[in-house]
């Protein structure tokens, strides 16, 4: 097998045993960018000396990521490589410091393959990359980068970040696995923030198993991978995503329940708190406001440097008053309350991890409608590859946890992940026409 | 004119007291908004709810 088409555990494995070394992982990766990065575009920096040198020195730490190379979200910050934000505001910036959850990886061995391409400042205002899948439909974002190189295959794992929906939404789109873990389990030192309260870190990979492997790198603990011994007990929501939902993502969620179902697992339908309804309107004051403080100073002086879209959305963020704020941030409190008590009862509950399949053209990344739910909670959230619509186009179906159950919350996505039986290995990009 | 309404105007007149014409560009999020803002302020919440101020969901095992 072609090293580049290796997922991450299988490349740690041939790294361990000495079948493999990280400067022919990193040649090999940069072999298969060089042949497809043309049609994706998913880097947005990328340094092929320099990520060949990393492999060399990544021979001196030994750890659970041992030698293998990481795609960043371009708004991470990463020493000596130029961080963008996706904005020409930044176009020729370089840190001189790594965010801590580079820092981390590298401690575990990996090596920075290169930045892969954000939406402007992580908000809306779209990046290049296509969607390997059918190059003329949008990868999602706003971590698009990372969700189309590991879905191409141009890495193993790549980091990304969620504030609606930018990892779960990417990684269903491409037809990966995401990981979106309880709010401020892994620091967000040293990214650039969107919204504080809501910016979560996350990732893609290729099976669950390597999402748990990259799990334990970032969190520094060491839990061996034990597949669950019996099948999840799973409550099933409906409602509010029913409603939202185009037709062939529900009738493939539908059939993902069923199938589950016909494996052994408990299926329970389970209704949503009242609450729940104001989800839309709660994360939209919080996140307004949150993004219209952090970009407030910046825009006086760079204002025509802003895209139109997340200029917009500061301006309507500057003019909600302090006492809404605060009203959504009440509400939100009781959302959570009232979700924590309905995800107890079970392992997991499940929903669609998209309203549709990935948009057409390049200019609208996707609705995060079905994601923002469990970044406003800051609950757990995995997304696995569950099919393909109509389209040929993959769909997810979205696992959610209560707080900080990331570890048995990665079994149960796994057990689910087997039984939908959905291909990962590297995708050629596919251009119809 | 509903109340919705009128809020949603008011809304977009502090805009342009503020960015001029540049508020016009900006008028869908600024309505999306005020409309959350509206509906949000409907409900009637009781002192004893406090905001979420840091998320904090208990400790990490």
């Amino acid at each position: 097998m072609k090293p580049y088409r290796m997922n991450l555990k299988e490349a740690t494995e041939a790294i361990s045993r000495g079948s493999l070394t990280s400067r022919q992982l990193t040649e090999s990766l940069l072999e298969r960018i060089e042949t497809t990065e043309s049609k994706i575009h998913a880097w947005a920096t990328i340094d092929p000396d320099k990520a060949l040198k990393g492999a060399e020195e990544a021979r001196e730490t030994y750890g659970v990521l041992y030698g293998i190379p990481v795609g960043v979200k371009d708004i991470y910050y990463t020493a000596g490589i130029r961080t963008m934000m996706g904005s020409p505001i930044y176009r020729d910036y370089v840190p001189d410091v790594d965010a801590d959850m580079i820092i981390q990886v590298k401690k575990q061995g990996a090596n920075i393959l290169g930045k892969t391409h954000t939406t402007e400042f992580a908000l809306h205002d779209p990046a290049p990359t296509t969607n390997p899948w059918n190059t003329h439909h949008t990868p999602g974002g706003s971590s698009s980068g990372s969700a189309a190189a590991v879905a191409t295959g141009m890495c193993p794992v790549a980091f990304g970040s969620q504030t609606g929906g930018s990892v779960i939404r990417p990684a269903s789109y491409c037809g990966v696995v995401g990981v979106k873990p309880t709010y401020d389990r892994l620091s967000r030192g040293g990214v650039y923030p969107l919204a504080w309260s809501l910016d979560h870190i996350g990732y893609m990979t290729r099976t669950v198993e390597d999402a748990h492997l990259m799990l334990q790198a970032l969190t520094n603990k060491k839990k061996p991978w034990k597949k669950r011994p019996t099948p999840p007990r799973i409550g099933v929501l409906r409602g509010y995503f029913k409603e939202k939902a185009n037709q062939d993502v529900w009738n493939g969620y539908e059939e993902a329940v069923n199938r589950l179902w016909g494996e052994g697992a408990e299926m329970i339908d389970t209704e949503l708190p009242e609450s729940f309804k104001l989800v839309p309107d709660v994360h939209r004051v919080i996140m307004a406001v949150e993004v219209a403080s952090v970009h407030e100073d910046l825009i006086k002086t760079q204002s025509q440097m802003y895209g139109e879209f997340i200029r917009g959305y500061i301006m309507s963020g500057l003019l909600v008053p302090a006492t809404a704020y605060l009203r959504a941030q009440r509400l939100r409190a009781k959302i959570i309350e009232d979700m924590v008590k309905l995800i107890k009862q079970y392992d997991c509950v499940v929903c669609p991890s998209t309203t549709d399949t990935a948009p057409e053209g390049l200019a609208w990344t996707g609705s995060p409608a079905f994601n923002a739910p469990w970044s406003l909670t800051g609950f757990p959230s995995i997304t696995v590859p569950s099919g393909l619509a109509t389209n040929e186009l993959p769909l997810g179906l979205q696992i959610i946890g209560a707080p900080y159950s990331e570890w048995s919350l990665l079994k149960d996505a796994d057990w689910c992940f087997e039984k939908l039986g959905f291909d990962t290995r590297p995708r050629d990009p596919y251009t119809p026409g | 004119m509903s109340q919705l309404d009128d809020y949603k105007k008011a809304m977009m007149e502090t805009a342009r007291v503020v960015w001029g014409e540049e508020a016009e560009q900006a008028k869908p999020h600024i309505e999306a908004v005020a409309e959350s803002v509206w509906r949000l302020g409907e409900l009637e919440l009781q002192p004893k709810l406090e905001p979420v101020t840091k998320l904090r969901h208990g400790e990490q095992t």
